[in-house]
């Protein structure tokens, strides 16, 4: 009978007013009325279309300001869509700002009812679940304490806590679990994780891809407001994670390389498994480099090849020289490299082979080229290489 | 576009939402009791001064006199316009405010806004009941005693009453997230309309020559029967009662869709 699917949003748009357009007075309620779109739009959202069916969990990643907010409150109805439409097939709860209801001149205990009944918990269910809440939430005394005496980790938990009393078909998450302590933290995953057990479905916005691959089995990605990519939670969340870490870096990269191009020996047409493009690569497949090496004088030059993770961190490096290697001549200035990593050990994530042309001495350095690949992969072992390891 | 789905209506969202109707309800009481002696201070002792102030303004200093009192004194008539006045421009104020109030809610939380008016506008409405209770039990006290024939229709047209409150509620409501002047407009709108509604006098005072002018006003017809009903205990029920009747649910209807209609962006002005 749950064959239609939990969550369907089409060609969902959300725009707002750019806070330099709004005009606020009597014309903001005139074009409110007349449901005019504003005149210099923020698109916040921009023609997402997805299926959550029951049981399955979805994960939206993305950076900051990429709608993933935005997406949740559509889908909790919160906000309206400006284009599109979103539809649940169920009961919804949706946590976006823990203990976002709480009155701060009231005690805790006074508080979880009221967030409570925003939660659409009926009384009765309410009175019935309410030592749960409270033995859940763990803040001792201070339950009867006003809650502008809490701290941000007690409202955290009290809000979180609420949650648990409720057994909706979907449940929506924004960041919540990377609130609060880490033993807290544990409790509210062991938590979702008992409901995701019991049939339910959850959405969540989170930045830990550590949360999203342990939790989710689909995920999709935003960026600006637009659907870059969807598809199973760990390959959609492990090239985020690749692509949120070359970022990172790639400014350093693009300066570093540009001082360096009018060197005397160059690296020219760098590969990777024949590729120009950035290469993907499965976990344990072999990776071959390939490039030619212009020297002007005609002097054999050597070469440096390292391999680095995408924030830059150096993994292993080697040179023609150390290993004793003349590349292969194939015209009067142009030598040509090749070179292949046997079967790397590397685990997913995204990765930069760097070749950097140095003079026939091995002395200096004159020209560094890099290319980016990514490793994909179905694991959670977390690091950068597989080390060879064996449980007693 | 959006596809707009027939709205839910007042009494299913009331139902549906019993719970956090009545939480918040409990919360805006307690609000105004708790922790602070202001509320008691407003809802009861600072009504009963201004009845103070009024009589003794009026039948002592101007000596008014009305042809309708039939020997009553001028306080009890003052009471019977004063609190049903109360309600109104308390409860439609609280309202007014209610959504841009509680803006981190509204933006964060999926729960129907309404309620939020509701609250604002029956809590006045409460207070300043058993406040009026009270002055009437006062006033019985001292040997002026209203008609309690008259209770039963005094019900009914408070009904009436308490529904145009919540129909100007919610559309001031929705239009104040908007258009942030609304509040301070309203101030002087609610001075103009306490002193042309036949509050503090009875038409049979106005000179003839304004006389039609004033009786254009629909809200003294309100307060004329409310405070008639239970000075004379007649006339019980006029026609036009059940007219005003329809008006007020009339007017709720049509405010609760300009509410609906204006909610689909409070996102974007709060």
């Amino acid at each position: 009978m749950h064959s239609s699917p939990l969550v369907v949003a089409k060609n969902l748009s959300k725009h707002y007013a750019s806070p330099a357009s709004r005009t606020g007075g009597f014309s903001a309620l005139r074009n409110a009325w007349n449901r005019r779109p504003p005149s210099s739009p923020f698109i916040a959202l921009d023609d997402v279309s997805f299926a959550v069916n029951r049981g399955e969990s979805l994960a939206i990643v993305g950076e900051n300001g990429a709608g993933k907010s935005t997406l949740l409150k559509l889908i909790a109805g919160v906000v309206k869509a400006t284009h599109g439409s979103v539809a649940v097939n169920g009961t919804t709860s949706a946590l976006l700002e823990l203990g976002s209801g709480f009155h701060p001149e009231y005690t805790g205990s006074e508080n979880i009812a009221l967030s409570a009944a925003l939660l659409g918990i009926p009384a009765a269910q309410f009175e019935a679940k309410k030592a749960e809440i409270i033995a859940f939430a763990d803040i001792g005394g201070a339950l009867d304490k006003p809650v502008k005496t809490y701290s941000s980790g007690m409202v955290v938990r009290l809000g979180f806590a609420v949650a648990t009393a409720v057994n909706p078909d979907l449940l929506i998450t924004d960041e919540v679990m990377a609130v609060g302590d880490e033993a807290f933290q544990k409790k509210c995953i062991r938590w979702v994780e008992g409901y995701l057990k019991q049939g339910g479905t959850l959405l969540l916005v989170s930045h830990s891809m550590y949360h999203v691959q342990k939790l989710c089995s689909h995920a999709i990605w935003l960026e600006h407001g637009r659907m870059r990519e969807a598809g199973d939670a760990l390959s959609v969340s492990q090239r985020y994670l690749a692509y949120s870490q070359s970022k990172s870096t790639q400014e350093m990269l693009d300066d570093h390389a540009h001082a360096q191009a009018d060197g005397l020996y160059r690296v020219q047409n760098a590969r990777l498994n024949g590729e120009d493009l950035p290469a993907t690569l499965a976990m344990g497949a072999s990776l071959h480099v390939s490039a030619e090496i212009i020297s002007p004088d005609g002097r054999t030059p050597h070469v440096m090849i390292g391999l680095v993770r995408e924030d830059g961190t150096p993994i292993y490096g080697t040179g023609s020289e150390f290993d004793g290697v003349r590349l292969t001549q194939k015209h009067s200035q142009s030598f040509s490299l090749a070179f292949t990593y046997e079967a790397p050990p590397l685990l997913p994530g995204g990765y930069l082979v760097r070749l950097h042309a140095m003079d026939p001495e091995g002395m200096r350095l004159f020209d560094t080229v890099e290319r980016s690949f990514v490793v994909v992969g179905q694991t959670r072992e977390m690091g950068v290489v597989r080390l060879p390891h064996r449980w007693q | 576009m959006l596809a707009r789905t027939r709205p839910e209506g007042a009494m299913n969202a009331l139902l549906k939402h019993k719970s956090l109707a009545l939480n918040f309800l409990q919360r805006e009481l307690r609000n105004r009791f708790v922790g602070t002696g202001l509320g008691l201070y407003l809802s009861l002792i600072h009504p009963f001064l201004q009845l103070g102030v009024y009589t003794l303004i009026f039948s002592l200093v101007f000596r008014a006199q009305l042809a309708e009192l039939n020997g009553r004194s001028f306080v009890l008539f003052f009471a019977l316009g004063l609190w049903p006045w109360l309600m109104f421009r308390e409860g439609v104020g609280r309202a007014t405010q209610s959504i841009v109030n509680n803006a981190a809610l509204v933006s964060k939380i999926a729960f129907p806004r309404e309620l939020l008016v509701y609250t604002a506008v029956t809590v006045p409405f409460i207070i300043h009941l058993i406040g009026f209770a009270l002055v009437l039990v006062v006033l019985a006290v001292f040997g002026e005693p209203v008609a309690l024939i008259g209770i039963p229709s005094w019900l009914v047209l408070i009904c009436g009453w308490y529904g145009f409150s919540l129909a100007l509620g919610l559309l001031f409501a929705s239009v104040q997230v908007y258009w942030r002047e609304l509040d301070h407009l309203l101030e002087t709108l609610w001075m103009l309309v306490f002193y042309l509604t036949p509050i503090l006098f009875s038409l049979s005072q106005v000179p003839a020559a304004w006389k039609p002018w004033l009786a254009m006003n629909p809200l003294g017809y309100v307060f004329t029967r409310l405070r008639e009903v239970l000075l004379n205990g007649k006339p019980l029920w006029i026609a036009t009662d059940f007219v005003f009747l329809a008006i007020a649910l009339l007017a709720f209807w049509c405010a609760r869709m300009v509410f609906i209609r204006l909610e689909e962006r409070f996102d974007d002005a709060l």
